[in-house]
C-alpha cells in the first residue's frame, strides 16, 4: 500500500487477479522508465513536440494507477509543450516527474516481489 | 460483440482489454500498431477502439483506410488528446464516439459500447423489418392474380421501381391503388426513407396548402408553430398523392411549380427547400377527362402522367375472380381458425356474374362473410351476399351493344336463379323459348 498511487480500482476490477496486476505493473514500469528517458532527451533538445508526445504517453497510465501527485504536472507538461507556452515551467515539472515517477515504479515493483 | 483495440501502449492496451472484457458479451483483440491491425480479417470486428497516436499510422490514416475498404465497423477513438477541435473533426468524419483517457474512461467506454450494442441491435431489427416489409410488399404478394391484365401491371411495376419516374395509378375504387404505391416505394431505391401518403379528398380545402407545403410560424392566424409539409416530410423518399383530381385549381398551379422547380417554399416563408423524391399520384377519376372538363390543368396532367399504371376493374379480370375468392376465403379461415372451404359451382357462377363495383375490396368482404355464413363444407351461392342494387348504374359504364346488354342481363338472372329458365322468363317478362333458343345458339351461357 502506498500513498503516492492507489491500486484499489485495478484490484477490484480484476477480482484481485495477482497475475493480471503483476503483468500490468511490469508494463507500467517498463514503459514509463522508457518514456521518462525520452521526455528528458526531448527537453534537452528543446523538441517541444516530442515532450508533448511523451507527456501524452505517460498521462493515461498515471491516471489508471491514481498517482495523483503527478496528475496535474503531467497535464500541464502536455499542455505547455503542446501549445509552447510557459516553457520556463517545463524544467520544474520535469524535475517533479524525474523525482516521483522512479519512486512510484520502485514502490510498485516492491508490491509484486 | 467482437472488438479490436488498437493501442500502442501495451499497459493501456491491456487495461482497456480488461475493462471491456469485464462485460461477458465482449471479446477483445489487441493490436499495438496499424500495420498489425490491417493484416487481420477486419470484417470480424463490429467495433474498433483506436488510439489517436499510433507509431506507424495517424488516426485519420487508419479511418481513411478503413473507409476505402468499405469497413462498416463502428470506430471509437480513445485518446489522451483532449483537444476539442480534434474530437469534433473525428466525429464529423464518421467516428462513433471520442473517449478521453482520464479518470472516467472506464465508465465512458462501457457506456459507449452499451449504446453501440443497442444501436447494432436496432439496426439488425430494422434490417429484418425492412426485409419483411419488402417481402410483404412484393408485387406478387400484394396483387394476386395471373390474368393477362395483371401480368401487364406486373411488367409496368418492374419498370417503375428501376427509376425515379413519376407514376400515375388509375383504377376504380377498391382496385388496390394505395397497395401498389406502397409496393413501388418499398421495392425502389427510395425505400430507406419515408413513404408519405396524402389523400387529397380527405383534407379540407383550406388546409391543403399548409398540409402539403408546410408553413412558417405566424404565416396565418392560428399558425402558432412552424410546420413541416408533406413534401418536406417525404424528401428522399416517396410522396403518394391519392385522389389528386380533387386538388383545387389554385393549388394545382402551386403543385406544378413545386414539380418543375423541385423545391418547396413553406407558406409564409421565403427559403426554398430542395426536394429529391419519387412522386406517385392516383385517382379513381379519368384525369384526361377532367382536363377536358376544365377541372384539371393540362400542364400538370402531363407533368404527373409519367409512367401510367392502370389497375383493371375486377369484372375485366374474370380469370382472377375465382382464384381471388378462394385466396380471401382461405386467408380469412386461417386467420380465424376456421375450416378451409371449397367454393361450390353455384357460388362460382354467382361470383362470375357479379359486376363488382367495389372491386377486390368488395370481393374480399363478400368472401369473408361467406366463410362465416357457410354451414357446409363448401361455400354455396346462398352464402354470398352481393349488393345487387349497386350494379345497375355501373353496368351502363360498359360499352356494349343492345344485344350484348340483353345477353348480360339474361346471364345475370340465370346465375341468380340457379339456371331456372322459367323463373328468369317470368322475371324479365320474355318468353322462355327465347331464352332456350339463346342458350342453344350459344348467345348466352348458363354457368
Amino acid at each position: 500500500m502506498s500513498d503516492i498511487y492507489d491500486l484499489t480500482e485495478i484490484r477490484e476490477m480484476s477480482g484481485n487477479d495477482q497475475d493480471f496486476i503483476k503483468e500490468l505493473i511490469q508494463l507500467f514500469v517498463k514503459n514509463n522508465i522508457e518514456y521518462l528517458q525520452e521526455i528528458n532527451l526531448a527537453n534537452e533538445q528543446k523538441d517541444w513536440a516530442q515532450v508533448k508526445f511523451f507527456a501524452h504517453k505517460i498521462k493515461p497510465s498515471i491516471l489508471v494507477i491514481h498517482a495523483d501527485i503527478l496528475k496535474q504536472p503531467i497535464l500541464d507538461l502536455n499542455e505547455y509543450a503542446g501549445k509552447q507556452i510557459n516553457l520556463e515551467m517545463i524544467p520544474e515539472l520535469l524535475d517533479l516527474l524525474n523525482e516521483q515517477l522512479p519512486n512510484i515504479c520502485a514502490s510498485l515493483e516492491n508490491e509484486i516481489k | 460483440m467482437r472488438i479490436a483495440v488498437v493501442e500502442d501502449d501495451d499497459f493501456y492496451g491491456k487495461y482497456l482489454k480488461h475493462i471491456i472484457e469485464m462485460v461477458p458479451e465482449y471479446t477483445v483483440s489487441h493490436f499495438k500498431n496499424g500495420t498489425d491491425f490491417f493484416k487481420q480479417d477486419l470484417s470480424v470486428f463490429e467495433t474498433i477502439t483506436l488510439d489517436y497516436s499510433l507509431p506507424d499510422m495517424s488516426c485519420e490514416g487508419v479511418i481513411s483506410k478503413l473507409k476505402k475498404q468499405n469497413n462498416s465497423s463502428n470506430i471509437v477513438v480513445v485518446s489522451a488528446q483532449e483537444d476539442v477541435s480534434t474530437a469534433v473533426k473525428l466525429l464529423q468524419s464518421g467516428v462513433y464516439d471520442y473517449v478521453v483517457k482520464n479518470d472516467d474512461t472506464k465508465e465512458r467506454i462501457w457506456n459507449t459500447l452499451r449504446n453501440l450494442t443497442e444501436k447494432q441491435s436496432l439496426e439488425k431489427e430494422i434490417e429484418t423489418l425492412s426485409g419483411e416489409v419488402r417481402s410483404k410488399y412484393d408485387f406478387r404478394q400484394i396483387i394476386k392474380g395471373s390474368s393477362a391484365e395483371i401480368e401487364h401491371v406486373f411488367s409496368v411495376l418492374q419498370k417503375a421501381v428501376k427509376s425515379n419516374i413519376t407514376v400515375s395509378i388509375s383504377g376504380e375504387t377498391g382496385t388496390g391503388k394505395e397497395l401498389v404505391a406502397k409496393a413501388i416505394h418499398y421495392n425502389s431505391a427510395f425505400s430507406n426513407k419515408s413513404l408519405v401518403t396524402v389523400n387529397m379528398a380527405a383534407i379540407p380545402s383550406e388546409l391543403v396548402e399548409s398540409e402539403l407545403f408546410g408553413h412558417e410560424k405566424g404565416a396565418f392566424t392560428g399558425a402558432e408553430n412552424k410546420r413541416i409539409g408533406k413534401f418536406e416530410e417525404a424528401n428522399g423518399g416517396t410522396i403518394f398523392l391519392d385522389e389528386v383530381a380533387e386538388l383545387g385549381m389554385p393549388l394545382q398551379a402551386k403543385l406544378l411549380r413545386v414539380l418543375q422547380e423541385k423545391e418547396v417554399v413553406r407558406v409564409g416563408g421565403n427559403k426554398p427547400i430542395t426536394l429529391d423524391m419519387r412522386i406517385i399520384v392516383a385517382s379513381h377519376k379519368n384525369l384526361l377527362e377532367e382536363v377536358g372538363k376544365g377541372n384539371f390543368r393540362e400542364d400538370l396532367y402531363y407533368r404527373l402522367m409519367g409512367l401510367p399504371v392502370h389497375l383493371p376493374p375486377l369484372r375485366e379480370r374474370k380469370n382472377d375472380i375465382i382464384f381471388l375468392a378462394k385466396y380471401f376465403s382461405d386467408l380469412f379461415a386461417k386467420e380465424n381458425g376456421m375450416p378451409i372451404k371449397n367454393i361450390a359451382k353455384s357460388a362460382r357462377a354467382k361470383l362470375l356474374n357479379h359486376f363488382w363495383p367495389g372491386n377486390v375490396r368488395e370481393l374480399k368482404a363478400v368472401m369473408e362473410l361467406a366463410v362465416v355464413m357457410s354451414e357446409s363444407e363448401s361455400i354455396e351461392a346462398m352464402d354470398l351476399t352481393l349488393n345487387s342494387s349497386s350494379t345497375a348504374p355501373h353496368i351502363l359504364l360498359e360499352q356494349k351493344t343492345l344485344k350484348e346488354y340483353t345477353n348480360t342481363i339474361i346471364e345475370h338472372h340465370l346465375a341468380k336463379h340457379s339456371g331456372n329458365v322459367v323463373r328468369v322468363a317470368e322475371k324479365l317478362d320474355v318468353g322462355k323459348s327465347t331464352i332456350y333458343r339463346m342458350i342453344k345458339n350459344g348467345e348466352i351461357k348458363v354457368v
